[in-house]
């Protein structure tokens, strides 16, 4: 039986190519998003596999509420948190603290890098899944000042892994010694640092000013994050109800508020809640999976629409069929399986084309720049190829289970007598209803992805409020400044040189810590850099109060600061001239003086809103060179450039970029753009794909009236207005649809921006013209064909 | 085997009434081969859906092997029409996606027959409306006369007990037409009861007897044998 089914299915599918490919071709386009939202998925599932305990770790939450009902609920906790736990051994194996208060611009073996760290206690590497190329394990960090850096932190410093006992020296001046380097994790994990440092270093750090106090700080929420191992058979419910004891303590003690305890399964952590603040789960959210897969869900169930239609709209041919099959003794479940089949068999091809698709996303990246749309690590599994399979046998359903129940619901008696062969259908008002559905759907796509595609040129061509053009940027790597500057000067066409500690890109990529004007408490997180007098005159960014650096600021001590408008204002200063000559504290025991206030920059990706920022000198932190060149050969300075550095250090390659090429990668979302786009395309073929079927069935079974008009006389171009009239009907009525939606989204869309560029009325109605002419073709060329062929062939076979 | 009486069958549109079926009654027995004639519109491909149990009639009783099967539901004809009746079409209706072979084997996959049984059986009634080398053949690569003498493999390789044939002949030229009739014959000689609507007084006179029908009545009946 099931052998028949196929036979039949598949000499079907053969010979109506046309149909055949229609399907295939919008079926696989769309399961290709499905396939990519299940790369997405599985890459999101897929942190903290390789740790060792995965049912008995945990990481513990906290939640505060004020007394005037604020509430936070955190992924994070405070410091003593981790002692308190570890002193009761009769449920908890080992606890750990990871305190992010590490990382930093670090010099080893004569290079400067910037680098992530934490703080975690010895029991760490017993707790999580990383191993040991060199050191051991157990007595790394048991010492104070003792770090453990990764594989790639160890070869980007010294070349090679052979490294225990050697030194590294953090920019606060606190040298670690370091007792051991992992081997690349098997798999990822939320918790991926370049290095380990013993929380044993803490205590000093914090006598010394180096670091805030708050390892005895119980009220700290935001400081660290809590791990615990449980003993083998001990219960969570005991370890919930120490939390609570230690909660209560806590309560007691405080009248501005209540806090709570609780824990979270390792393997929970990743994808991340939204409702969590300070989580610091990797990878993409729960939010944004449910979006993507709500999105790759309805272009499939567009794509099985097509299907619907077309087989509802065939069902007439095959009318003949499902009755002699009836009258052969087939029962209705008979009739209904074999169709449902056969579009599952039809999905199945399709999810083949949709894997060459997949591949081809996968080997080129379109979609991938610094944020990785498509993981790249992505590997094919037996698993996803299951998963895979059994989407598609879903969507076939999905698509096959309508049509097969129409035409399993044939009498025998229809087919016998003939009639009521046009009336199989109704007035097709139901394959209507899904065309004007998918179209106005991709009206909508087409619309704001014009509105997107707008919107970031519109960025990527506006001032940034600095000067852009004509700058090449030359990583350090650990050369020193001053010597690296000259041999570039000497450069014929280099016009200038300065340096700074940061490179302008999508995202704020500099440091960010608290300092405040007189009071402590009020105390405003700042985002600054560091750099030169050279650099803020190079650049050209504007004062609007105030003064640059005077030359060689900070090469000795740092004695000023520059803010920008914006900080000025946070800072109380709204007139900025009164800004200038104020003192802030930058810590317990330094005070610098504000030079000047510069005129608001977009210092992160254009359209962002700009936030407060300061800027300050101390040579040794810059870590970027910015050579301003003459309009001349770029290709030729850039190499002359790298040929006057490479000598300083012949072992390590000398990269650059143009400013101007590295904003515009940031801005032009050619990645969102090309994904948008292709998301479009999908969609526009789904229902060109879907209005073609219609249109190929409504002249089929047209061609008798046609041949009968032509013989009365008719013209081509009356027969070709008459066949299309309705369908251009639905294209209209989806665009009536469609043209307010998507404007609205549109507009919604670039409220995110504080620089917008331009979309009106026109800019719809383009889109629209757009698939208008794109569904006018597909009417067209067929009834123009239908039209155009001679009607005797059309009369002698009725 | 067949008896019906008083049968009525109207067809109801928005504007007409269609009176197809008008109080008529006669008998088929086991083993007779009937012809029924009468002009176009007059009923006859009605009743032989009738009796064919694809339809069913507005008023009046019909009696197949004693049981009355006029009120039946869907589900319970089509059991009915499994078990014992095979149909034959002016136009062939053959199923396309399906070869020769795969057509005649349909009936006895649905009936549940065994893949062993299903093979001897189809080949058997092949060999003997001699369509055997063509069995893996689509229908559209046969002539009208082989594709209708495969129908008539296909409704017969169940073996039913009744034939319904309605203008087996009509879309074929004389030379095939007499070959499907002989087969027909053949059939009938084997035991097979069966009933023929046709327009050609020369396929008429295979069979034992006419019935002769007008405007849904029947007006005459001529024994031939
Ligand atoms: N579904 C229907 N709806 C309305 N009227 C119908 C329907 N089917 C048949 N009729 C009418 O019933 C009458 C009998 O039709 P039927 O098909 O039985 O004629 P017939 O004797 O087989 O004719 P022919 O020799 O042309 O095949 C005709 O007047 C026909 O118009
Ligand atoms: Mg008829």
């Amino acid at each position: 039986m099931f052998k028949n089914y196929f036979k039949t299915a598949w000499r079907s599918l053969f010979r109506n190519k046309l149909t055949t490919f229609i399907n295939v071709f919008g079926l696989g386009l769309s399961m290709s998003v499905g396939l990519m939202v299940m790369v997405i998925v599985q890459d999101a599932l897929g942190y903290d596999r390789f740790h060792p305990h995965p049912g008995s770790t945990y990481r513990v939450l906290s939640d505060y509420t004020k007394r005037n009902g604020e509430h936070w609920a955190m992924a994070s906790t405070p410091l003593p948190l981790a002692d308190a736990l570890q002193k009761d051994s009769s449920t908890v194996a080992a606890v750990t603290t990871v305190y992010p208060a590490l990382g930093g611009v670090a010099t080893a073996n004569g290079k400067e890098l910037y680098i992530d760290g934490v703080f975690v206690h010895p029991s760490f590497f017993s707790i999580f899944g990383f191993r040991f190329n060199e050191g051991n394990p157990v007595s790394a960090l048991q010492q104070p000042n003792t770090i453990v850096m990764s594989k790639a932190t160890a070869l980007n410093f010294f070349g090679k892994t052979e490294v225990v006992g050697k030194t590294i020296k953090m920019a606060n001046g606190v040298n670690y010694t370091i007792t051991g380097v992992l081997e690349t994790p098997p798999g990822k994990s939320h918790l991926d640092y370049a290095v380990y440092g013993s929380y044993s270093t803490v205590a000093q750090m914090e006598k010394d000013g180096l670091l805030a106090e708050k390892s005895a700080a119980w009220y700290a929420f935001n400081a660290a994050y809590t791990y615990i191992l449980l003993k083998p058979g001990a219960k969570k419910a005991v370890l919930q109800s120490q939390l609570n004891a230690i909660a209560g303590v806590l309560n007691r003690g405080n009248r501005d508020g209540s806090c709570a305890l609780g824990i979270q399964s390792l393997n929970k952590i990743s994808p991340g809640q939204a409702y969590l603040g300070n989580d610091n789960a990797r990878g993409t959210s729960w939010g944004k999976l449910y979006f993507s897969m709500g999105l790759g869900l309805l272009i499939l169930l567009a794509a099985c629409f097509n299907y619907t239609n077309l087989t509802i709209a065939r069902g007439l041919t095959r009318a003949k069929e499902v009755g002699m099959r009836k009258i052969s003794g087939a029962r209705r479940y008979h009739v209904f399986l074999q169709y449902v089949w056969e579009a599952v068999l039809l999905s199945l091809l399709a999810l083949l084309f949709a894997f060459v698709i997949l591949s081809v996303i996968l080997r080129y990246q379109p979609f991938n720049d610094s944020y990785e749309m498509i993981p790249a690590s992505f590997r094919f599994s037996s698993r996803f190829f299951i998963v895979s399979l059994l989407y598609a046998i879903v969507a076939g359903t999905i698509a096959g289970i309508f049509p097969a129940w129409i035409l399993s619901s044939f009498t025998p008696l229809r087919v016998l007598k003939n009639i009521g062969t046009a009336r199989i259908l109704g007035n097709v008002s139901l394959q209507r209803a899904l065309i004007v559905f998918q179209y106005a759907l991709s009206l909508v796509f087409i619309i704001f992805l014009f509105a997107f595609y707008k919107q970031f040129s519109f960025l990527s061509k506006s001032d940034p409020g600095f000067k852009r053009e004509g700058v090449l940027i030359v990583p350090l790597n650990g050369l020193k400044e001053g010597v690296a500057s000259q041999r570039v000067a000497s450069v014929p066409g280099v016009k200038s040189v300065s340096a700074a500690s940061m490179k302008f890109s999508a995202r704020f990529g500099g440091m960010n810590d608290p300092i405040w004007l007189s009071d402590r408490d009020h105390a405003i997180n700042l985002n600054y850099y560091y750099a030169g007098d050279r650099f803020l005159k190079d650049m050209k960014l504007a004062f609007i109060a105030g003064t640059n650096f005077p030359p060689a600021a900070g090469e000795d001590q740092e004695h000023y600061i520059l803010l920008n408008r914006k900080a000025a204002v946070a800072y109380g200063f709204t007139d900025p001239g009164k800004a200038v000559g104020q003192k802030l504290w930058i810590n317990d025991t330094t005070q610098l003086e504000v030079r000047g206030v510069l005129k608001d920059f977009n210092y992160e990706n254009m359209g962002k809103p700009i936030f407060p920022l300061a800027i300050r000198s101390n040579p040794p932190a810059n870590r970027y060179l910015y050579i301003q060149t003459a309009a001349a050969d770029r290709k030729e300075i850039a190499s002359k450039v790298q040929g006057a550095l490479q000598v300083l250090d012949p072992g390590q390659p000398v990269t650059f970029s143009w400013l101007s090429e590295d904003l515009d990668a940031g801005n032009s979302q050619a990645a969102t753009i090309s994904l948008l786009g292709f998301l479009g395309f999908i969609a526009l073929s789904v229902a060109t794909l879907g209005l073609l079927g219609l249109v190929v069935y409504t002249v089929e079974i047209k061609r008798k009236e046609i041949g009968v008009r032509k013989v009365t006389g008719a013209s081509n171009a009356q027969i070709v207005h008459v066949l299309s009239k309705s369908f251009v009907k639905l294209l209209l009525v989806a665009g009536l649809i469609s043209m307010p939606v998507g404007w609205v989204l549109a507009r919604l869309f670039m409220q995110n921006f504080v620089l917008r560029g331009s979309f009106g009325i026109g800019s719809v109605l383009l889109c629209f013209l757009f698939l208008l002419a794109a569904g006018l073709f597909t009417i067209v060329s067929q009834t123009l064909k239908a039209a155009a062929a001679s009607p005797v062939k059309a009369l002698r076979s009725e | 085997m067949i008896k019906i009486t008083n049968l009525e069958k109207i067809y109801r549109t928005e504007e007409v009434e269609t009176v197809a079926l008008n109080d008529l009654s006669f008998q088929v027995k086991e083993g007779e081969f009937v012809a029924v004639m009468g002009p176009s519109g007059c009923g006859k491909s009605t009743l032989l859906n009738i009796l064919g149990l694809l339809d069913d009639p507005d008023a009046g009783s019909f009696l197949f092997n004693g049981v009355e099967v006029a009120k039946f539901n869907e589900r319970k004809r089509a059991d009915m029409r499994k078990k014992n009746i095979g149909f034959v079409f002016q136009s062939f209706n053959l199923i396309d996606e399906l070869t020769v072979f795969e057509n005649v084997e349909l009936p006895l996959m649905y009936a549940g027959v065994k893949k062993s049984e299903r093979k001897a059986r189809v080949d058997e009634v092949l060999e003997k409306v001699q369509i055997m080398h063509r069995r893996n053949h689509f229908p559209q690569q046969l002539s009208g006369g082989q594709q209708q003498r495969v129908a008539v493999a296909r409704a017969v390789v169940n073996k039913p007990k009744l034939i319904l044939a309605d203008e087996p002949t009509g879309n074929l030229d004389s030379s095939n037409g007499n070959e499907v009739m002989q087969m027909l014959t053949d059939l009938n000689e084997a035991g097979t009861t069966i009933v023929m609507v046709t327009h050609s007084e020369h396929d008429a006179r295979y069979s034992h007897r006419i019935i002769r029908m007008l405007d849904g009545h029947t007006v005459t009946e001529n024994i031939l044998v």
